[in-house]
């Protein structure tokens, strides 16, 4: 497919869809809110979309007051205090009680005052010349009232009657006003007139225009002077009131024209005619198309006032019906709409993925600003229409207006204009507002973790990097320093708090709002120095299970403590202390496994040996020298013997696998038997030996075959290798709990320095040829540390010291 | 009648050693190879004594020894180039009634086979001869009433402070005596200089007595503690 008319398809699908969601809804709760406001819903959409501003009940109230008012000025009399009764509507000449009224827009009026059709000139209408209905016994209006009109009139109601004055003012104030003509009569004298001509038509008013009227019920038929442009006729005659309207009489006694719709007329069930009008006839007849006429100043500081509640309950009519025309346009566009849409989703859908990929590279935060705009709009429309709904509660009185949803953005309508500019902005607004929470809701929708592109995470990771850069013991310090920035911080709110608490609700929030911010960083550092700490205990005791030589755990910390690091190297110690350690036990086995095998190989040809050294010894007849060979041999395979021996030993040793079997014992005593044990051998060389041992016991914990065999071995060395003459001094004490015996011999060569003497098959001489294995200081050490006690040689110039220590028990 | 012993050995080297010290000293010899053979051997002819060693092809030592004892009690020396303790208690545990480890003292590796034999075959007597006065353990016989000691059935030459010594021993067997108390009882004296009199009497017995003076079977010196005649 042609790419560009995919994109054309998915932005027409998008645009489409969009476009006729928000219009629907918009209608629709525009509809819910009208419906909300008016009783009898239907009703009220009958009325304005098939009548015209006539049928309203604002026209009804307005056409009563004037009749009343005229019928009141046909009896009027100079100095009547108690007679008559008389309706002063002060808002009908726009008197303005606070500026609240919620219909008048006064923008609207300033625009289109230029429109007016009237001729009269501005009447100088200060207040000092406004009626002075305050004289006489006035009463302000009664409950009666109240429950009718509510508090918004200011009603005087005047007992009995009205001076001939305020009649005069009255009549002086309706004159210039085209949009309605009255004629009021009194026993056939005409009292007040804005058009002499009005009334029932003869010869001599044949000049004027005049209009045949059906006589309604009873088949009269008037001929009433009527200029042109007016259709609706009132005429009292004296009994009662009729009404014709585009030439048909209205049945006052039925339909809206009732006392349930606030239609109080004289000569019907619940205004009987009073007596006093017998006489009166009043004419009346009221514009089709009403204009704007009077143009007054009325406080005498230059405002100007309009009283043209005629021409705006005409108007407010139109646009409502605009407003419901509109509605009804574009309902079915928004449907339209729709259907396109749903045919295009397919579309649609890629488009959404599209637009949620070009949302996603925007910060979180960014996209959360609009979102919190609207939502508080949201919020304050919210307010402003329960605000709303209490106001009209205290006031229902009249019946078109703009409808409840206009009324939440009542602030702002006047820039809207009116009727289906009003509506089309309002959607406008709707669309914004609908199309911003939408390429959210598409945001969080399409893109995984939409959040995590945010300002905050990117600064966060910033800082974690940065702080990864750090050496622990800054890092610390940098948290310190946090904690001590945000006390700081927190002084400066508190002082701020206190100050702005005065002022009202808004420091309090501030200070709530602040305290929870400083609250939630402090929790993460606390956190933050929490798992550090954690951290530090589990090195020190990893430091501690390598130290015991535990090498198996491997405990691990966080990632970003800056301890991993010090964790993984004592870690890498450790592993390869443990592999050390494994490959010496490895290697040690390994060389046991060893020797155990070539000592055995070892000792089975050494067995023949032994035995045919044996066998030739018993023979007999063999000449001196042979006997002699045979001796050297017998005496080279008992040093074999031993040698085996030994080698295995010292290695079994070496590794730990020795056994032993340990007992409590008298160290002086071995060494005692030990001596005794060897006297023919000491005796045999030119050496003597001197003992110096504590008469008690000195008992120790060791293996008494393993340690005669050390103090034989160091006894044996000894002896071999002291200078002739000389002493092998054998000394035993106890100290600080420690029994330590040293044996010390003089050599009889010069000791070579830095020799290590336990080394196996290090001897003193090097010539390697008298008997013994080599092993002895060897196997010497090796058993005396199989059996836990500490061995140490040491050389004194030609002092040969060995010193054997066992804990004492 | 000459005994008949049974030498086994993979190696013939030292089978052959073996039986010419064996004739030597006047006993009949047969030899064996491995075990299976010995078992072939054991089922034709009578023998009054056999030394095995344990490492040998088909069948080894220790499950032949098995077999053996399924059906004879003659008495079997083993022979082993293993000298743990271990192995030995194993030897034992299997049905051995001597162990010797390789590389063997030919002097010792007799007088076993000597003791054995005689254990074997003059059995009878020397229950017959046994009194109230007599004390036995293992090889060695001391009767109370002779002061005499008996070894493999000989009676040792000792003097007469020796003498003292072992009744003391053999009285008390398996008890440990340090020095001081033998010289004690021995000498009736104070001790003084105890240890090396002692030991020195020690040291003459088991010359006397153990077939290797150097590893004693049965005069032990307990280091550090004292000294004592294992029980056996």
């Amino acid at each position: 497919m042609d790419i560009k008319l995919k994109k054309s398809k998915m932005a027409a699908g998008v645009v489409s869809w969009f476009a006729g969601i928000v219009i629907l809804s918009v209608n629709i709760l525009g509809m819910l809110a009208e419906m909300g406001c008016y009783g009898n819903y239907p009703e009220h959409v009958k009325e304005v979309m098939f009548g015209d501003y006539q049928d309203t009940e604002e026209f009804r109230d307005y056409v009563l007051i004037h009749m009343s008012n005229f019928l009141s000025m046909s009896v009027a009399e100079d100095s009547t205090e108690d007679q008559g009764t008389a309706y002063w509507d002060m808002e009908d000449w726009g008197v303005q009680e606070d500026g609240a009224e919620p219909w008048e827009d006064w923008e609207q009026e300033m625009g289109i005052a230029e429109e007016a059709t009237g001729t009269m000139p501005e009447a100088d209408y200060s207040t000092d010349n406004y009626p002075s209905v305050s004289s006489g016994r006035t009463y302000y209006y009664s409950d009666y009232f109240t429950d009718i009109y509510g508090d918004r009139y200011d009603v005087v109601y005047r007992d009995w009657g009205m001076s001939k004055e305020a009649a005069e003012e009255i009549h002086d104030r309706l004159r210039y006003d085209t949009n309605i003509l009255y004629r009021v009569e009194n026993k056939g004298q005409v009292l007040y007139s804005n058009y002499e001509h009005l009334g029932e038509a003869n010869e001599d008013t044949q000049d004027y225009y005049s209009a045949d009227i059906d006589s309604g019920v009873d088949g009269e038929a008037f001929r009433f002077v009527v200029p042109e442009g007016y259709n609706y006729i009132l005429y009292y005659d004296g009994e009662k009131m009729r009404v014709w309207k585009n030439g048909s009489e209205i049945r006052l006694d039925q339909a809206e024209y009732r006392m349930e719709n606030d239609w109080y007329i004289p000569g019907y069930g619940n205004t009987p005619a009073d007596d006093f009008y017998r006489d009166s006839r009043v004419y009346m007849v009221v514009a089709h198309t009403p204009g704007i006429i009077v143009k007054r100043n009325f406080d005498g500081n230059g405002n100007t006032y309009y009283s043209n509640q005629l021409y705006n309950i005409r108007m407010r009519y139109a646009d409502v019906r605009a407003y419901y025309r509109s509605w009804l346009w574009s309902t079915f566009f928004a449907l339209a709409l729709i259907a396109a849409g749903v045919r295009l989703r397919v579309y649609r859908k890629e488009a959404y993925r599209i637009i949620a990929g070009v949302t996603g590279r925007i910060w979180f935060e960014i996209k959360l600003i609009p979102v919190a705009g609207v939502l508080l709009l949201g919020l304050k429309g919210m307010v402003s229409f329960l605000q709303f709904l209490g106001w009209r509660e205290a006031d229902s009185f009249y019946e078109i207006y703009y409808g409840t949803f206009q009324e939440v953005f009542y602030g702002i309508r006047g820039l809207l204009g009116s009727g289906s500019v009003r509506l089309v902005l309002l959607m406008a607004m709707a669309a914004g507002c609908a199309g911003v929470l939408w390429l959210f809701f598409n945001d969080i929708r399409y893109n995984r973790r939409a959040w995590e592109k945010s300002v905050a995470r990117e600064a966060a990771g910033l800082f974690r990097t940065s702080m990864f850069k750090l050496s622990l013991s800054k890092r610390i310090v940098w948290y310190s320093l946090g904690v001590f920035l945000q006390g700081i911080m927190y002084v400066f709110i508190f002082a701020m708090a206190f100050m702005e608490i005065r002022g009202g609700t808004e420091g309090w929030l501030l200070f709530v709002i602040l305290s929870a911010g400083i609250l939630f960083i402090q929790f993460l550092g606390v956190r933050a120095i929490r798992r550090m700490a954690a951290d530090m205990d589990s090195l020190a005791g990893q430091i501690a299970a390598v130290h015991r030589g535990d090498l198996q755990e491997s405990p691990r910390v966080s990632e970003g403590s800056g301890l991993a690091e010090a964790m993984e190297e004592l870690n890498d110690i450790r592993d390869g202390m443990d592999r050390a350690v494994r490959e010496q036990m490895k290697s040690e086995r390994m060389k046991v496994e060893l020797i155990a095998n070539v000592s055995h190989d070892i000792k089975t040809p050494l067995t023949s040996i032994i035995s045919y050294v044996e066998l030739l010894k018993q023979e007999d007849g063999m000449p001196e020298h042979v006997k002699e060979y045979v001796s050297i041999l017998e005496s080279k395979s008992q040093r074999l013997k031993a040698m085996v021996r030994d080698v295995f030993e010292v290695s079994k040793a070496a590794s730990g696998e020795l056994p032993v079997h340990m007992e409590n014992l008298d160290l002086g005593k071995l060494i005692r038997q030990t001596v005794a044990d060897m006297q023919e051998e000491i005796e045999r060389s030119q050496v003597g030996v001197r003992c110096d041992m504590p008469e008690g016991a000195v008992m120790i914990h060791a293996d008494g075959d393993r340690l005669y065999r050390v103090f034989q071995n160091l006894i044996q060395n000894a002896l071999k290798y002291s200078l002739e003459g000389s002493r092998i001094y054998i000394h035993l004490q106890v100290k600080e709990g420690e029994a330590v015996a040293d044996v010390k011999n003089t050599f009889k060569e010069e000791l070579p320095p830095d020799m290590d003497f336990t080394e196996r098959f290090i001897r003193g001489d090097k010539s390697r040829t008298d008997g013994g294995s080599g092993l002895g200081l060897s196997i010497a050490q090796s058993f005396t540390e199989a059996c836990g006690g500490s061995f140490r040689v040491e050389t004194i110039a030609d002092l040969f010291v060995v010193t054997v220590a066992f804990q004492c028990q | 009648m000459k005994e008949r012993v049974l030498v086994v050995d993979d190696d013939r080297e030292i089978v052959k050693a073996i039986a010419l010290m064996l004739e030597k000293e006047g006993y009949e010899t047969l030899k064996a190879y491995d075990g299976m053979q010995a078992l072939e051997v054991i089922a034709e002819k009578q023998v009054q004594l056999i030394v095995i060693d344990v490492m040998m092809p088909k069948l080894d030592g220790l499950s032949a020894v098995m077999k053996i004892r399924e059906k004879k009690n003659i008495p079997i020396i083993v022979l082993s180039a293993k000298s743990e303790d271990t192995d030995k208690v194993l030897g034992l545990s299997m049905g051995a009634d001597d162990y010797v480890a390789k590389p063997y003292n030919p002097a010792e590796l007799m007088a076993r086979v000597k003791s054995q034999i005689r254990r074997y075959t003059s059995l009878g007597d020397i229950n017959a001869s046994l009194s109230g006065a007599d004390i036995t353990n293992g090889r060695l016989r001391y009767n109370r009433e002779e002061r005499v000691l008996y070894a493999d059935g000989e009676a040792v030459k000792l003097t007469a402070t020796e003498t003292r010594i072992v009744e003391l021993l053999m009285c008390n067997l398996g008890r440990i005596f340090p020095a001081e108390e033998i010289y004690r009882r021995v000498w009736n004296e104070e001790a003084y200089a105890a240890e090396n009199t002692v030991m020195v009497h020690i040291r003459r017995i088991r010359e006397k007595i153990e077939w290797n003076p150097k590893e004693p079977e049965y005069l032990k010196v307990v280091w550090g503690i004292g000294y004592k005649i294992e029980k056996k």
